[in-house]
C-alpha cells in the first residue's frame, strides 16, 4: 500500500496500489501521516522521495471507495486528505514528488504540495474534479503558492489534460527527464538536498513556510464546505454512484 | 469528561473533568473534536456555548499526562490540540466561551478560539509558559488577532498576570459580567446568535475566517518548532524535571 525504503539519508515512500492506479483511501492516508511523523523525527532521515510505484505516481481519491461513503464521511475523509499533504509543507524535511505516469486530481495537489517536483516528460497531469462535478477539496493553496492564483484557477477548470514538458513551463513541475528516469533524478535531488548543513536547510523551509502555507488550512475548510455543496448537484451525484457501484471503475 | 446538553438551538459543551482542574488532555481534545465533527452537521444546533464545570474554565496541558511523554510526544501532543482548537474557527456556527475562575496556558488559547468570551471581573488569565521556560506551543495567531501583536506578546511574557476586567479593557474577553452570571450571560448571547438568520450568520463566520485565521496553521507550526527548542535549554529543562517528565 505505502512502502518505505532507505538509501543513505533519504527515505522513499512509494504508494503501491497498483490495482487501484495508486489512488487514495482512508488506510493509505492514514498510513502516510504515520509514516511521514516517523520519519520527520528521525534524525537519520534528512530528505524525502514522494513516489509512486508503477502505473504513476496517483490518481486521486479513490471514487470506488469515496463512492460508497456517506458525504459527511467523504468530508472527512477529504479533510484529513488535505492535513496530509499540508503536512509535507510544513514539516522540516524537504520532499520531493517522483512524478512518473501521471499525477491526476488528489495526486497531481499531492505532488505540488512537495518542496521540488520531477516529473516525466510524457507524464499525464490533470485536474478532473470540476468536469466530475466538484471542486477540489484541499491542497489548493499549495498550487496558488506555485503559480499564482490566476493559472492554478485556470488549471482548477480541468479542461484538458497537459504532459510534463507542459507541467513545467506552467511552474507546476521543477524538473522535466524522460519517461523512466523519474526516481532516478528523484533520489538525486533528494540526495543534494540531504548534503546540505541540516539546520541551514531547515531554516531555509521554515522561513517560507508562512508564504507558502499562509490561508492553506482555512481554505482547506472553504474548499471542502463548497465541495460538499457541490456533491448534492446531479452530476457529481452522478459520478458518485457511477463509481461506488461499479466493480472495477477508473479511478480519476 | 466533555458533557453537552441543548437549550433550544444552543448547545451548551461542558468540559467536566475537575480533579485535573478541566486541563487539556488527550481524552478531552478528543471529545472535543468528535463534537465539532457532530455539531458541524446538527441542524438542531445553531450556535453553541463552550464552557467548564467549577472551579475554573481551564488549566492548560494536563502536565500529569505531559510527564509520561518525551519532547517529540508532547511537540505532537500539542500539534494535536492545536488542530481541534483551530476547527472551532472553521466550525460555522458561533461559539461563545463562558470563562469563569482561571483561563490559564491552553486554557487562554482554547478560550481565544472560540468567536466570542464572556468573563467576570476577578477571573484569572495568565500565559505561564514563558516563565516556564518556553514559548506557548499555539494559539498566539488567534490570540493576535483579538489584541493586536503587541499586546499579544506582552501578554505570552506571562510576567502579567491579568484579571477580567482587564482582559475586557484590552479585548482579550468581549462581555463581563458578575461571577454568578457568566454562564446564563454566555447562553443569553449565543441564544441570540442562533435567532440570526443562519446563513448570514455562517456567511459571517467564513468572511473573517481567512482574515482572522488565515495563519493560524503555519504560525501555530513555526510556535511548535520553537517550543520544541525551548523544552531542550535549561530553565525548560529545569521546570519539566519538576513537573516529574523525562528530559534528556
Amino acid at each position: 500500500m505505502l512502502e518505505l525504503e532507505r538509501t543513505g539519508a533519504v527515505a522513499v515512500l512509494s504508494i503501491d496500489r497498483p490495482d487501484r492506479r495508486n489512488a487514495m483511501d482512508d488506510r493509505l492516508i492514514g498510513r502516510m501521516m504515520e509514516m511521514l511523523r516517523e520519519l520527520n523525527s528521525d534524525p537519520g532521515v534528512r530528505a524525502i522521495v514522494l513516489n509512486g510505484a508503477a502505473p504513476g505516481f496517483c490518481a486521486g481519491s479513490d471514487l470506488k471507495f469515496i463512492g460508497r461513503l456517506p458525504l459527511d464521511a467523504t468530508r472527512r475523509f477529504e479533510a484529513d486528505t488535505g492535513i496530509v499533504a499540508r503536512s509535507l509543507g510544513l514539516a522540516d524535511k524537504p520532499v520531493v514528488a517522483a512524478v512518473e505516469g501521471f499525477a491526476i486530481g488528489g495526486g497531481f495537489i499531492l505532488a505540488v504540495s512537495c518542496d521540488l517536483v520531477v516529473t516525466s516528460a510524457v507524464a499525464r497531469w490533470h485536474l478532473p474534479e470540476v468536469p466530475i462535478g466538484w471542486l477540489t477539496p484541499w491542497g489548493l493553496q499549495a498550487l496558488i503558492a506555485r503559480v499564482g492564483p490566476v493559472r492554478a484557477k485556470a488549471l482548477c477548470f480541468g479542461i484538458a489534460p497537459f504532459d510534463g514538458v507542459e507541467a513545467r513551463r506552467l511552474r507546476i513541475a521543477d524538473h522535466v527527464v524522460p519517461a523512466g528516469e523519474v526516481l532516478a533524478e528523484a533520489l538525486r535531488r533528494a540526495q543534494a538536498l540531504a548534503q546540505l548543513p541540516t539546520q541551514a536547510a531547515i531554516a531555509g523551509k521554515q522561513f517560507f513556510a508562512p508564504a507558502i502555507m499562509a490561508y492553506a488550512e482555512v481554505r482547506d475548510s472553504l474548499a471542502n464546505r463548497l465541495f460538499a455543496e457541490n456533491c448534492r448537484h446531479p452530476t457529481a451525484m452522478a459520478t458518485l454512484t457511477r463509481y461506488g457501484l461499479a466493480g472495477d471503475a477508473p479511478t480519476e | 469528561m466533555l458533557n453537552r446538553r441543548q437549550i433550544g438551538a444552543v448547545s451548551v459543551l461542558t468540559i467536566d473533568r475537575p480533579q485535573r482542574r478541566n486541563a487539556l488532555g488527550s481524552d478531552i481534545m478528543r471529545a472535543l473534536n468528535d463534537a465539532l465533527d457532530n455539531l458541524e452537521f446538527a441542524d438542531e444546533v445553531a450556535s453553541i456555548v463552550l464552557c467548564a464545570a467549577p472551579p475554573a474554565f481551564c488549566s492548560g496541558s494536563d502536565l500529569k499526562e505531559l510527564a509520561t511523554m518525551d519532547i517529540a510526544a508532547m511537540c505532537r501532543h500539542e500539534d494535536e490540540t492545536a488542530r481541534v482548537v483551530r476547527r472551532i474557527g472553521y466550525l460555522e456556527k458561533p461559539v461563545v466561551a463562558a470563562v469563569e475562575g482561571f483561563a490559564l496556558g491552553g486554557g487562554v488559547g482554547l478560550a481565544v478560539g472560540c468567536d466570542l468570551i464572556v468573563t467576570h471581573p476577578e477571573c484569572r488569565w495568565h500565559m505561564p509558559e514563558v516563565p516556564n521556560g518556553w514559548l506557548p506551543p499555539w494559539a498566539l495567531g488567534s490570540l493576535s488577532a483579538r489584541v493586536g501583536p503587541v499586546a499579544a506578546r506582552r501578554l505570552v511574557w506571562g510576567s502579567e498576570p491579568i484579571d477580567g476586567a482587564e482582559a475586557h479593557r484590552i479585548g482579550l474577553a468581549d462581555y463581563l459580567v458578575a461571577k454568578e452570571n457568566v454562564e446564563a450571560e454566555a447562553i443569553a448571547i449565543a441564544t441570540r446568535l442562533a435567532a440570526l438568520p443562519r446563513v448570514a450568520a455562517a456567511a459571517t463566520k467564513r468572511f473573517f475566517a481567512p482574515i482572522i485565521n488565515g495563519g493560524a496553521e503555519a504560525s501555530d507550526a513555526l510556535a511548535n518548532r520553537i517550543f520544541a527548542e525551548n523544552c531542550r535549554d535549561a530553565a525548560a529543562k529545569a521546570t519539566l524535571q519538576r513537573f516529574g517528565m523525562r528530559v534528556s
